[in-house]
C-alpha cells in the first residue's frame, strides 16, 4: 500500500489508494464488448432461464430475491408482461424474460432438483423490473479476449439482444446488452395485454 | 312604507316556509315509522337531511328557536346514524315531540308563529335539552341482530370469505356469523374496525352530501325570485331603477336598498347560492387532497380471479351475497332490489376484461357501492377481509390502467390493487361497456397468467 504519512489512520488513505486494475473502467463506463481491451474484467452474473444460460452486467443488478407472488395488471398482463411483485416493499413490474428471449421450453420439462428459481430485480433508478430466473450461477469476472461472436446460440430473439457469447464452466453462456434488454422491456409493455401492439 | 314591504316579504316567506315543513314532517313520521319497524344507517341519514333542511330554513326565515331545535335533532340523529348507539335505545319521546312541535308550527298563522314560538321557549329548549342528555347518558347498548356492517368482517387467515352486512331481502342472504357476533352485546374487534373506518372516512362524504345539500336550497330559493316579483305584495317601487340580475356579490350588497324585500331577498340569495357554490367547490377540493396526501386507506379486500383487489371503504354502501337465481334482470342487465331500489350488477371479472371462470355454485358476493345518489353492484369471486392499505402509484411505464388507482403491499406480503372507484361509476354507466359485458358472458376460457 502507498501509505504517504505512517501517522495517518488507515481509513484517511483509503480514498487515496490506487484502484485495483479494472475497476475504475468497469464502474466508470458502461460495458461494451467492441471497447473493451483484453485486459479489462468484468463482472456479470450469470442466471439460467430454462436450458439456456445468461449473463448480464453486474452493475446492472439491484436485488435478488425469492420467488415473490404475482399480481396481474388488468389490460397490461401478456405472455411477456406478467404484472407486478412485491420484493423488499417495493412493486416492481415483472417480466417473463423466457418469452422475451423465446426460449422453448425444453422437452421433458426441468427436473425438479435442477428449480432454483429466483428472482432478479435489475435496471437503473426509475427504470427497475423484475424477471424470474431458475437458477443463479453467481458473479464471474469475464474478459473481451473470452467474447465469441453470436451465431446461432442462444436460439430465437434471445440473439438480438445478446451481444457476445462466451463459456463459463463448460457452459455457453449469452451475454445480454443491458440496452436492448431494456428497450425489449419497454416495448414489451406496449402492448393492450394481448400480445398485441397498441 | 318599506317596514310594511319588509313585513310582507316576510309573511311570504314564512308562508313558504309553513308549507315546504308541513311537508318535512309527514317525511319525519314516515321515517320514524319505518326506524321503528328497523333501524338502517340509510334511513337515519334520510332523516337527518329531513332535520337539517329544518334548520337551515328555520334560520332563514328569522326563528332561531326552531333552529336550534332542529339542530338538537340533528345531533340525535347523528350519534344513532354514526352507529355508536342504536336510535331504538334512546327514549324516543323528546323525538317525538320535536316532531309534534314543528308540526304544530305549520299549522300556525304566518303572523302567529313568531309569538306562539316565543311563549313556548322554554318548554322547546327543554325539548333540545332532552335530546341532548338522551345523547350523553345512553350507554352504549347490546347492538341488535339487525345490526349492519357495511363491511365485512376480517378474517386473519385472510382466506375466508368475510361475512358482511347482509340483509335477507329477496335474493338477499345473510351470512350467519353476523348474527351470531353482535348477540353477545360486545362488537367484534371486525366490527370496531368497521366503525372506526367509516368514521375516518365517511365524514368527508358526508361534508360533501350536507354542502350539495346547501347548493340545492340556495338554489331553490334563487328560483323563488320571479315568483316573489311577480306577486302583488310587491308593487314595483317608484323611482328605483331594475337593478342588474348578475351583479357581483359585493356590489349587490352595496347597491341593493335594504327598503325594498325582495331585491334584498334576491340580492342574498344569489349571494347564499354563490357561497354554496364555493363551499361545495372546495369541500371537494378538500376532499381530494387528503385523499391524495392521506397514507392510509381503508380498504376493502376481495378476491377476482384468484387475485387481491381492494376497494376503498368510503364508498362502499354494504356487502352483500345474493342468490343467482333470485336475480332478474333488465335487458339483459341483472339487478338486485335493495332497499325497494333496483341496483345493477356487473361482474368485475368482465369489466376487468379478465377471462371467465366458470360460476361457482354458491352466491354470489357483490360490494354495493355507492356515489351521491347512484349506486350499483359489482359482482367478484369473494370477500377478503379489511385492510389498512397504503397505496402506491404504479409504475409510470405502464401509463393509465383502467380501475386501477393504485397498487398496495398486503400484511402478508403480497401485492394488490386498489380499484378506481370513479373509473368503475363510469364504465358501469357507459352503455359500449354494459353491452360487451352481456356479449362477452358465456367466452370460452382463455390462457390466464399463473401466479409463481
Amino acid at each position: 500500500m502507498d501509505q504517504k504519512n505512517g501517522d495517518e489512520p488507515l481509513v484517511r488513505c483509503l480514498p487515496e489508494r490506487e484502484a485495483p486494475g479494472g475497476v475504475r473502467s468497469e464502474e466508470s463506463a458502461p460495458f461494451s464488448p467492441d471497447t473493451s481491451s483484453a485486459g479489462d474484467a468484468v463482472s456479470v452474473v450469470v442466471f439460467r432461464i430454462k436450458r439456456e444460460w445468461f449473463a448480464l452486467r453486474t452493475g446492472l443488478f439491484y436485488q435478488v430475491a425469492d420467488r415473490e407472488l404475482l399480481h396481474t395488471i388488468p389490460g397490461k398482463t401478456d405472455r411477456r408482461f406478467r404484472g407486478m411483485v412485491n420484493v423488499g416493499g417495493d412493486l416492481h413490474l415483472c417480466f417473463s424474460l423466457a418469452d422475451i428471449l423465446e426460449i422453448a421450453e425444453p422437452a421433458g420439462g426441468i427436473p425438479a432438483e435442477e428449480n432454483r428459481a429466483r428472482l432478479i430485480v435489475a435496471g437503473d433508478e426509475g427504470n427497475r423490473f423484475a424477471f424470474p430466473v431458475d437458477e443463479i450461477m453467481g458473479v464471474q469476472s469475464i474478459f473481451a479476449a473470452e467474447l465469441e461472436t453470436v451465431l446461432a446460440t442462444p436460439a430465437g430473439y434471445g440473439a438480438r439482444l445478446c451481444s457476445r457469447i462466451l463459456s463459463i464452466e463448460g457452459k455457453r453462456v449469452g451475454l445480454l446488452d443491458g440496452d436492448k434488454l431494456l428497450n425489449a422491456l419497454a416495448g414489451s409493455l406496449e402492448t393492450d395485454g394481448n400480445g398485441t401492439g397498441k | 312604507m318599506g317596514t310594511e314591504r319588509e313585513n310582507s316579504g316576510n309573511t311570504v316567506m314564512l308562508s313558504l316556509f309553513r308549507e315546504e315543513l308541513a311537508g318535512w314532517t309527514r317525511m319525519l313520521d314516515a321515517g320514524l315509522e319505518e326506524i321503528e319497524r328497523e333501524v338502517t344507517p340509510e334511513r337515519i341519514d334520510g332523516l337527518i337531511r329531513t332535520v337539517h333542511a329544518i334548520r337551515g330554513a328555520s334560520r332563514l326565515v328569522g326563528l332561531p328557536v326552531a333552529a336550534n331545535l332542529a339542530y338538537a335533532m340533528e345531533g340525535f340523529l347523528s350519534e344513532a346514524g354514526a352507529e355508536k348507539h342504536r336510535l331504538a335505545a334512546y327514549p324516543a319521546a323528546p323525538f317525538r315531540q320535536a316532531c309534534d312541535l314543528f308540526c304544530a308550527i305549520a299549522a300556525q298563522e304566518d303572523r302567529d308563529i313568531s309569538r306562539w314560538l316565543a311563549e313556548r321557549e322554554s318548554d322547546i329548549l327543554v325539548i333540545s335539552q332532552a335530546l341532548q342528555r338522551s345523547v350523553r347518558e345512553a350507554e352504549a347498548p347490546p347492538i341488535s341482530e339487525h345490526c349492519e356492517s357495511a363491511v365485512p368482517k376480517e378474517d386473519p387467515t385472510g382466506c375466508a370469505e368475510a361475512p358482511g352486512e347482509i340483509e335477507e331481502r329477496g335474493g338477499v342472504t345473510p351470512a350467519a356469523p353476523t348474527t351470531a357476533d353482535v348477540s353477545d352485546g360486545e362488537p367484534s374487534a371486525g366490527y370496531r374496525e368497521a366503525e372506526v373506518s367509516r368514521d375516518r372516512f365517511g365524514d368527508g362524504d358526508r361534508l360533501i352530501e350536507l354542502a350539495g345539500e346547501c347548493l340545492d336550497q340556495a338554489r331553490r330559493l334563487r328560483a323563488l325570485c320571479p315568483v316573489l316579483r311577480a306577486s302583488d305584495h310587491f308593487p314595483p317601487v317608484p323611482g328605483k331603477g331594475t337593478p342588474s340580475p348578475v351583479l357581483p356579490a359585493e356590489r349587490d350588497r352595496e347597491e341593493i336598498p335594504v327598503a325594498d324585500p325582495v331585491l334584498q331577498f334576491e340580492s342574498s340569495s344569489k349571494q347564499l347560492e354563490q357561497l354554496a357554490e364555493r363551499l361545495y367547490d372546495e369541500i371537494l377540493e378538500i376532499r381530494r387532497t387528503a385523499s391524495a396526501l392521506s397514507p392510509v386507506l381503508r380498504c376493502l379486500l376481495v378476491e377476482i380471479h384468484g387475485e387481491s383487489y381492494a376497494l376503498p371503504i368510503s364508498r362502499i354502501d354494504r356487502v352483500v351475497r345474493v342468490s343467482p337465481s333470485d336475480i332478474p334482470s333488465i335487458r339483459g342487465r341483472p339487478f338486485v332490489s335493495i332497499d325497494g331500489e333496483d341496483i345493477g350488477l356487473i361482474d368485475a371479472g368482465e369489466l376487468l376484461r379478465m377471462p371467465g371462470l366458470p360460476a361457482s355454485g354458491g352466491d354470489w358476493p357483490v360490494v354495493i357501492m355507492r356515489d351521491r345518489s347512484r349506486r350499483c353492484g359489482l359482482v367478484v369471486d369473494a370477500f377478503r377481509g379489511e385492510e389498512d392499505l397504503v397505496p402506491m402509484p404504479l409504475d409510470r411505464r405502464l401509463g393509465k390502467v383502467d380501475f386501477i388507482r393504485a397498487g398496495a403491499i398486503l400484511e402478508d406480503g403480497s401485492p394488490a390493487l386498489v380499484l378506481d372507484m370513479n373509473d368503475l361509476f363510469r364504465a358501469i354507466e357507459t352503455p359500449i361497456l354494459r353491452d360487451r359485458s352481456t356479449a362477452e358472458k358465456g367466452a370460452p376460457l382463455q390462457e390466464t397468467v399463473p401466479k409463481s
